[in-house]
Parts: structure tokens; sequence; C-alpha cells
């Protein structure tokens, strides 16, 4: 007679079983065991991100290729190598990668990432604009027949054919991913703080850690500003009368933590530095060209 | 039959948890240690420059304009070498305009201009972090490039890296490298100039993290333990490709918006110099990334630009 293989666990109860343990070390056993398959579990979250990935032929004419593939965040560099630090600081939790080949072996790369919040998401989208705005989850970005980025609720999403195709193709199976994913998305509420005056809305940067606005505002390899996930912050470029301006804006925790990263500023000689000004929770402070009556002028209308 | 006590059970767990450690242990090989080659190059004599920066808008012209200029390519190329070029090849979905990875006409020249040297064979290798090796080298474009040339492109073997002893490390003291990397007998480091979201650029300094196991692990105190790398891998020559740079969202890039036509290539025996020079184009100097930095702290070249050399040509 044939008996079904027993599982890990069933022998490890049939072992204790047979050396008459108690009752009570069975319970703690199988508790133990419990925990000690949890805490190795963790972190492991189930590939269903995968799921948003767009079928083959969804678009007709192309086809998935290979497996699909999923990442957390401790394999998250196989897939954007010296970028992982840049996508853990907007709470990174999970990636999805699919390939398609379609008319002519072209290629197509759409990437779907999981972030902790929606604001992640529209941080990690305004973090990384290059090309030109397009109308698509809760907003767009896109070198036309090449790249499609956009961010929807809490995903962000990008879409990259290895050859230039007709930039319909690559709404396409941006809308596919759009529909997909769940509906919704505003960006945080600290945007609403910037001035619309001399704006240039692309250039907002929604962040929480330093390294999301290195390439625009380099502070150094420490934490000048106490940056941490609980902080929110944006960076803005103006311009106003020929002038040009960036605009930071952080929201701390704590009022005191705001003073702290207002003198750690003042003192480290950051170039271009018009004028800073903490209130409350809030630290504001203006870089560039501006004269200095025009950078208290734009730290004003920020803290008013 | 004894009585399972709490206490017994505790023992139990302990016991259960070393004899699982143990026997994973075990199952990794056990490390060779390996002296790396001692690859000497001469410094430059008079008529050569310490580096060189050629510019122009044929890559294949400007590549062999600043060899040229640092005294020829049999300074650093004897007769019978084996030799290898790590360019980057980081991903494998970009083609070369998207500035990601090298050019692929300066790794092909580099190869032919080996060869004519003498060099006994011409091997170009990395480590791409996402899809397969044989795909990153086809989508570069550095796989033609390279056999158009007469070199091998070889796939790097897990089997191939090795524990070796970092005697300068400050940071790190031991790393796994890629063994023909550390005893072929010429190195020529060939990075693209691009913006990096951790180190602010990759450069040449920064390229070398395609030889190693674990690159990831190197992210911790990046600038150290690549400057700690640097004082065991000393490429033997340094030709920073600048043809086309991607001045943000990098590594990766995907934005022909990032990219700018730069056209120049970089020559150095000198690698941290070839890197201070590179930061310029990026409107930085070499003390602003930290790597670099480092890596002249610790005496591995120097980021004095004014204190040498430099010739400039138009190709």
């Amino acid at each position: 007679m044939h008996s079904r293989p027993c599982s890990s666990a069933e022998m490890i109860t049939l072992w204790m079983v047979g050396h008459s343990i108690c009752k009570r070390a069975t319970i703690l056993s199988v508790l133990g065991i419990l925990l000690i398959l949890g805490v190795a579990c963790l972190g492991s979250v189930p590939g269903d991100i995968a799921r948003f990935l767009p079928a083959s032929d969804a678009v007709p004419g192309w086809t998935r290729q290979g497996d699909l593939r999923t990442y957390s965040s401790d394999n998250l560099y196989e897939l954007v190598d010296g970028q992982a630090d840049a996508f853990l600081a907007y709470g990174f939790a999970q990636a999805a990668l699919g390939r398609y080949v379609g008319p002519q072996g072209t290629g197509m790369r759409i990437e779907i990432f999981r972030l902790a919040t929606p604001a992640d998401a529209y941080g990690l989208f305004s973090a990384s604009i290059a090309g030109e705005p397009i109308a698509i989850g809760a907003g767009g970005d896109t070198d036309p027949g090449r790249r499609l980025a956009f961010w929807q609720e809490r995903y962000y999403v990008r879409i990259q054919a290895t050859q230039p195709v007709a930039n319909e193709v690559l709404l396409r199976f941006g809308q596919k991913v759009s529909e997909a994913l769940p509906a919704g998305g505003e960006p945080p509420d600290i945007v609403v703080h910037l001035p619309s005056d001399g704006l240039r809305l692309r250039s907002i940067r929604f962040f929480r850690q330093e390294i999301s606005i290195q390439p625009w505002l380099w502070l150094g390899d420490g934490n000048l500003l106490g940056l941490s996930a609980e902080t929110q912050g944006v960076l803005a470029d103006y311009e106003l009368d020929g002038r040009k301006a960036r605009l930071l804006l952080v929201i701390y925790t704590r009022a005191a933590d705001a003073e702290q990263a207002l003198k750690a500023l003042q003192y480290s000689g950051t170039p271009n530095m018009v004028f800073g000004q903490v209130q409350g929770e809030r630290l504001v402070a203006v870089f560039g060209d501006l004269q200095l009556e025009d950078g208290k002028a734009l730290v004003n209308k920020v803290l008013r | 039959m004894r009585r399972m006590t709490r206490r017994r059970f505790l023992k139990w767990m302990v016991a259960s948890s070393g004899i699982i450690l143990w026997t994973g242990a075990c199952s990794s090989n056990a490390p060779i240690q390996i002296s790396p080659a001692r690859r000497t190059v001469p410094g430059p004599t008079s008529g050569q420059a310490y580096l060189s920066v050629a510019r122009g808008e044929d890559a294949a012209a400007v590549t062999r304009a600043a060899l040229a200029a640092v005294g020829g390519m049999g300074r650093f190329v004897k007769a019978g070498d084996d030799v290898i070029i790590k360019p980057n090849i980081c991903i494998d979905y970009h083609p070369p305009e998207y500035a990601t990875t090298t050019n692929p006409l300066v790794v092909g020249t580099l190869v032919m201009l080996c060869l004519e040297a003498g060099a006994r064979r011409v091997r170009v290798m990395d480590m791409p972090f996402g899809g397969t090796p044989e795909t990153a080298y086809a989508v570069s474009g550095i796989a033609d490039a390279t056999r158009a040339a007469r070199g091998e492109m070889e796939v790097m073997s897990p089997l191939k890296f090795v524990i070796v002893n970092i005697p300068q490390g400050r940071d790190i003291t031991q790393w796994e490298v890629y063994k023909d990397i550390l005893e072929a007998d010429v190195l020529i480091n060939v990075p693209i100039a691009k913006h990096h979201s951790l180190a602010r650029l990759s450069l040449a300094c920064k390229n070398l993290l395609g030889v190693v196991r674990y690159p990831n692990r190197m992210h911790r105190n990046l600038g150290q333990r690549l400057a700690d790398l640097a004082s065991l891998i000393k490429p033997s020559l340094t030709v920073v490709d600048a043809m086309r740079i991607l001045v943000a969202n990098g590594p990766t890039g995907g934005s022909l918006n990032d990219v700018r036509q730069t056209n120049m290539v970089i020559a150095s025996h000198d690698m941290v110099a070839a890197d201070a020079f590179a930061a310029t184009l990026f409107g930085l100097r070499g003390e602003d990334i930290a790597y670099i930095k480092l890596s002249a702290d610790m005496g591995l070249g120097t980021l004095d630009l004014n204190a040498i050399n430099i010739e400039e040509i138009n190709a």
C-alpha cells in the first residue's frame, strides 16, 4: 500500500509523538516552529503585483516573452542596480518585470513598482521626469515612441521599447496596465503650499530622503537636513523676472528638527543659498540667483 | 521516555539551529587565496601626456587620438600580453544612444589597438545586473564591435570568482573578485561617464564593481569600498568614454533627454585623474565624488588637474 509522503511538519510532529512528549511541550514546539517559519517568510511578499502586467496579445501582435519576474527589497538591485536606494527611499515594496516581443522582433519592457503610499509613487515619478507630459494614470511622462512612465495609486510604471515604435503602441500598453491597477492617486498635500507664480510645474519633486533630491540639490554625503521616512519635502524650480530659483520645503514631525536643519543648512556653506526660514515644523529655503528680498518674498508666500 | 521540559525544549531548538547553520556553512566552497598580478605601467615620459582628452565626432578616431597622446597602446601592451578590456555593459535593454553602456566603437578601437600592439588575445567582459550577458553584449553593440576587431567576448563564469585579500583596504579587507581580471597582463578599464543615483557619478573606479561578486553589498559605505577595491584592482590604462554622457536618472537612464553628446574620450594610466577630469563634464570636481577623493587620499592617483600634463586634441 502506498502512503503519501509526510510533510516536514508532519514528520516533526510524529517524531515528537513517538517520544511521548507532553502536551504542553508539543504546543511549545509547534509554536516555536511556526515562529521560525514566520520569521523566515517575513519580507517575501507574494508575487501578486505581476498580475497587473498585460497578457500576451493584450496589445495585438505583442506576445509575452519568458517568465514574469518579481522583486522585493532584497533583490531590487537586480532590476535597477545603483538606483535601488533611490527606490527604497520611497518605501519600495515590490516590483514586477514583463518582457514582450512585437512585430519585427521589437522588444518592450514593462516594470511596475509598488511603493508605500500614493505620495511615494508620485514622488518617485516626479523625481524621474525627463520627457513630455502625457495624460495617463494620475500623471505621465513620455519620450514619444520610446518610453512611457506614469504613476497611479501607489504604483509607478515604466514602459520602454528597445527600438522606436508607434507612440500608440506605448500608450496601449500603458492603458492596459492602468486599467489593471487600482484607480486613484492624488499628489501629497505638501505640494499645495507651493506658490504658483513662476513655478515650473514639471520641476516639482516630492521626497522623503536626501538621495531623492541630490541631483538637483547636493547637500553632501551625510543627512544634513535630518530627513527620515516620516518627513515630507518638496523641491521646485521658479523663474521670477528672468531669475532662476530653487525652492526647498520640508515638513518635519517636530519643530526642533526643522530648527536644527536650518542651522545645519546655514553652516554648511551650500552654494547659492539665498534665504531660509523656519515656521513651526516647516523649513523653507531658497537657492539660486534671486536678490535677498525676492528670496524672502518667495519664502513668505510659502509660509503665510 | 524522558519528559520534555521547557529547558530541554530550548536546548533542542538551539542544537537544531546550530546543526542547520553548520550544514549551510559547510556546503559552500572553501575560498582560494590568490595574489593579483603586479601590473606595472611606466609613467609618462617626455612627449607623453599624463592625461589626454580627445574631441571629435568619430569615436574611433577620437579613441585613437587619445591613446596616441599618452604614448600609444604600445606603452601599455607588449607582445604576447593577455589583455582584458572592461567596459560598462550594465543592462540588456538600452542600445548605445541611451548612454548607459560604453560606446561600442570605443571598445572596438581599443581591441584593435591592443592587437596591433602585439597582444596575444584580447577579451572583453562585464557582468550585467539584469538579463543575460549574451543579450546585454548584443544590445550594447559591443559584441559586434569586439568580434569585428577580432577580440573575444567572454561571459564571466561564476566559478572564476576567488576571495582575495585587500591589504590597503580601510573598510573591506577581503572580497570575491574575478580571477582573470586579477591575473591578466593588462587591464583596460573603459567606463562610460554617467550619472549615478547613489555615487553621484559612475566613472572608472565605479566601473570596477562589474568584476566582483555581490556588488550590491558594496553599496554600503560605497565611496570607501570602491577606493579599497581600486587599491587592489589596478587597471593598466583607463579610457573614459564621454562620447555621450548620461546626466540624470543614472545609472540605467531611459530617456534620450538625459543624454548629452560631448564627443570626448579621456585616457590616462591614472584612474583617479581620469575620473577627476570626467567629473568636470558634469560641473563637478573630483573632490565632490566620494570614491575619487578617497582613492586620492589612499595614494592611488591624483585629482589635482592643475599639477599634471593634460593634452587636449581635436581628432
